[in-house]
C-alpha cells in the first residue's frame, strides 16, 4: 500500500457554468519516507494541488489518501510550509513556531516545548529575532520561519509549497543544504512544490513536472538516481544530473506547455504561459550562512 | 531628531489660542448686538465661578461643583458602555463569522440602529419598573447599552469577516480547538477594528448620558443643564456644553490612544507571561543552590 496517494483528482474553481477543471486526473503515489518534488509553471495549479494533500481544498472528483485513508480535512500529521509563510502578525517568531508545537505535542511539559522551539529557530538561525514580529522581519526570514513552523510539527509528511521561492540564491542555497540535512536525518515523506527544477533535483529522489493550466495533469515522473549526500557544486558536472534536467524542461516546454483541456472559445485568447524556471549558476552557490559557513567562503577566498 | 520647538508651541498653542480668542470675541459682540438673549462671555464666567473654581463641592443633589456632576455622568456612562461592549463583542462576533445569523438578524439591527436614546429611555422604564429604587438607573444603563453598542457590533463583525484566510488555514492545518482558535486567531486578527468600535461606543455612550439625564432629571451635567434652563439661569447651560465637549474629547482622545496601541496591549499578556517566567526560573535555581 503506498503511503500516499492521489487516484483520478481533478479539482476547479468557480461556479457550475464557468468552471474548468484547473487540475485533471491527477495520479501520484509517494512511498513513505521519499522526497518527491513537483515543479510547473506559475498559475498552474500546484498550490491547488497541495493544499488537496493538505486537507485544506477536496478534490472534486477522485481521491486522497494517507496510509489507505482518505484525506477529509486538514491537520498536523500534514504539516504545510504555506507559499504565503501564512505566519500570525500579533505572535513573535518564537511564538508562532510555540503555537504550532504546543498544538502538536499537547502532552509535552512546557519545558519541552520551549525547547523544542528552540531547538528550530535555531536551526534556521533566527534565534537574535526570536522576539521580532513578522512584519519586522524580511521576506527570507519569514520564510525560514514558516519552514521551520513545519518542520518542528515533526509530521508524517511535510508538505512544502515554494519554500524557497522569495529567497536569494545565497539564502536559498543555504536553506536547501539545510531541508536536505533534515531530510537525511529524519527521512521524513516530503512533498515540495518548487520552480526550480534545479532545486527539485539536489533534493528530491523523484521529480514530476505539472503540465500548465487549465486542466494541469502531471507528467512523467523522473527519478533522481544521483547519490546522497549531493554536492551542488560536483553534481553540476555529472551527465546525469543534465539528462534529468532535460528531460525535465523538454517536457515543460513541450506537452507540458499545452493545457491539458480542449482549447475551448474562451481559452484561445490566452497567452502562451512563460516557464517559470531560472537558469542559475550553481557554483555560485555554495555559501553557507549556517554552521561553518563563513569557513567555507574564507577557504574559498 | 530636532523637534521645531517654535512650529510645535505655534501649532499647539498660539493658532488654537487665536482661534478661540476670534470666537469669544465674536461671541462677545453678538451678545451685545444680534443675540441679546444669548449671555456674554464675561457673565458666564462670572456665573460659573463657583462650579468651575469649587469643582468637587456638594451643595446639594442638583447644586454641585462642575468635577462632581461630570463624575456622575461618567460613572454612569462607565456601566452602561461596559454593558454595551459586553453585549456588543460577541454579537459582532457571531455577526462576522456565521452567514445564517447575519441574513436573520442583520435587518433587525440596521432597524434598531438609528433609534434614538430618547425613544429606548421609556421603554427601559418600564422593563425596569420593578426595581424599586433604581428603575431610572437601570433604564439609564440599557438605554446607553442599546444605543452604543451598534458600532461595536459592526466593527467586531467587519474585522472578524476581513480575517485572511491564511490564518484561518493555519487554525485549521494545527487543528486548534474552537476556543483556542478564538483567542488565538479570531480576536487579535479582529482587535483593530474592535478598537476602532470601542471608541465610537465610547463617544455615543456620553451622547446618551447627556439625553437621559435632561430627560430624567438624574443628576449630572446633563440634568444640571436641563435644570438650571428651568430655573432661567441660561449662562450654566454654556457652561454645561462646553464640559460636555471638553469630556467628549478627552474621551474620544483617550480611546484613540488606546486603539492606536492596540499591538501593545496584545503583548501585554506575554510581556507579563515572560516575567513571570523569568522569575520563576530564578527561584527554580535559587532552589536547585539550596538543595545542591
Ligand atoms: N480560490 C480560488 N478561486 C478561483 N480560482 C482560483 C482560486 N485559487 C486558485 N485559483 C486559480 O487556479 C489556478 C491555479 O492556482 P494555484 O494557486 O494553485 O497556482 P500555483 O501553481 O500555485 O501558482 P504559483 O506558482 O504562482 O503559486 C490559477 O489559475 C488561479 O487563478
Ligand atoms: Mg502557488
Amino acid at each position: 500500500m503506498p503511503f500516499l496517494e492521489l487516484q483520478n483528482v481533478s479539482k476547479g474553481y468557480g461556479s457550475e457554468i464557468s468552471r474548468t477543471d484547473v487540475l485533471h486526473d491527477i495520479n501520484l503515489t509517494v512511498e513513505r519516507g521519499e522526497f518527491v518534488a513537483i515543479v510547473g509553471y506559475s498559475g498552474a495549479g500546484k498550490t491547488t494541488l497541495i493544499s488537496m494533500i493538505a486537507g485544506l481544498l477536496k478534490p472534486d472528483h477522485g481521491t486522497v489518501k494517507l496510509n489507505g485513508a482518505v484525506i477529509t480535512e486538514p491537520g498536523p500529521d500534514r504539516a504545510l510550509v504555506f507559499q504565503n509563510y501564512s505566519l500570525l502578525p500579533w505572535l513573535s517568531v518564537f511564538e508562532n513556531i510555540l503555537l504550532a508545537v504546543e498544538q502538536v505535542f499537547p502532552q509535552w511539559p512546557r519545558p519541552k516545548h520551549l525547547a523544542h522551539t528552540e531547538q528550530y529557530m535555531a536551526m534556521v538561525n533566527l534565534s537574535p529575532a526570536r522576539n521580532k514580529k513578522p512584519s519586522e522581519l524580511s521576506g527570507g526570514m519569514r520564510q525560514r520561519v514558516s519552514v521551520a513552523r513545519g518542520l518542528a510539527m515533526d509530521p508524517q509528511v511535510l508538505l512544502m509549497d515554494e519554500p524557497l521561492g522569495a529567497l536569494d540564491a545565497l539564502t536559498r542555497a543555504t536553506l536547501q543544504d539545510e531541508i536536505e540535512n533534515i531530510w537525511e536525518r529524519d527521512k521524513k515523506t516530503v512533498v515540495l512544490i518548487t520552480n526550480d527544477v534545479d532545486e527539485g533535483i539536489l533534493l528530491a529522489d523523484r521529480i514530476i513536472p505539472l503540465s500548465a493550466g487549465p486542466g494541469a495533469t502531471l507528467g512523467p515522473a523522473v527519478t533522481v538516481d544521483l547519490a546522497r549526500p549531493r554536492d551542488r557544486k560536483a553534481i553540476n558536472h555529472e551527465p546525469r544530473f543534465k539528462e534529468i534536467r532535460n528531460e525535465i524542461i523538454t517536457y515543460l516546454l513541450g506537452p507540458g506547455k499545452r493545457s491539458g483541456l480542449p482549447t475551448s472559445v474562451g481559452m484561445k485568447a490566452q497567452k502562451p504561459p512563460v516557464p517559470n524556471l531560472k537558469p542559475v549558476d550553481l557554483d555560485a552557490r555554495k555559501f553557507s550562512l549556517f554552521r561553518g559557513g563563513r569557513k567555507n567562503v574564507e577557504a574559498a577566498v | 531628531m530636532k523637534y521645531d520647538v517654535k512650529k510645535m508651541m505655534m501649532n499647539g498653542l498660539v493658532f488654537p489660542a487665536v482661534g478661540i480668542g476670534a470666537v469669544i470675541g465674536i461671541w462677545a459682540i453678538l451678545s451685545q448686538s444680534a443675540a441679546p438673549d444669548l449671555p456674554s462671555p464675561l457673565r458666564i464666567w462670572q456665573e460659573s465661578k463657583l462650579y468651575v473654581l469649587e469643582p468637587f463641592t456638594y451643595r446639594g443633589e442638583l447644586d454641585q461643583g462642575i468635577g462632581l456632576f461630570t463624575w456622575l455622568s461618567l460613572k454612569m456612562v462607565l456601566k452602561g458602555y461596559a454593558l454595551a461592549l459586553l453585549i456588543g463583542t460577541p454579537t459582532g462576533f457571531i455577526l462576522g463569522s456565521s452567514k445564517l445569523f447575519t441574513k436573520m438578524f442583520d435587518p433587525i439591527f440596521q432597524i434598531l440602529r438609528p433609534v434614538s436614546p430618547l425613544a429606548w429611555y421609556p421603554l427601559g422604564l418600564v422593563l425596569f419598573s420593578q426595581a424599586r429604587n433604581n428603575t431610572s438607573e437601570l433604564a439609564a444603563l440599557f438605554t446607553i447599552a442599546m444605543c452604543a453598542m451598534w458600532p461595536t457590533v459592526i466593527n467586531t463583525a467587519v474585522g472578524v469577516r476581513a480575517i485572511p484566510q491564511d490564518y484561518l488555514n493555519v487554525a485549521r492545518v494545527l487543528k486548534l480547538s474552537p476556543t483556542k482558535r478564538l483567542f488565538k486567531i479570531l480576536v487579535p486578527a479582529a482587535l483593530p477594528y474592535m478598537f476602532t468600535g470601542y471608541r465610537l461606543s465610547l463617544g455615543l455612550s456620553w451622547l446618551v448620558i447627556v439625553a437621559i439625564e435632561m430627560l430624567s432629571g438624574r443628576p449630572g451635567v446633563g440634568g444640571f443643564l436641563w435644570q438650571e434652563y428651568s430655573s432661567l439661569i441660561y449662562p450654566h447651560i454654556i457652561l454645561c456644553i462646553i464640559t460636555i465637549g471638553v469630556v467628549g474629547f478627552v474621551l474620544d482622545r483617550l480611546m484613540s490612544v488606546v486603539e492606536a496601541n492596540v499591538n501593545h496591549i496584545l503583548n501585554l499578556p506575554a510581556l507579563i507571561q515572560r516575567g513571570l517566567a523569568a522569575i520563576f526560573a530564578r527561584r527554580q535555581l535559587e532552589v536547585s543552590h539550596a538543595v545542591s
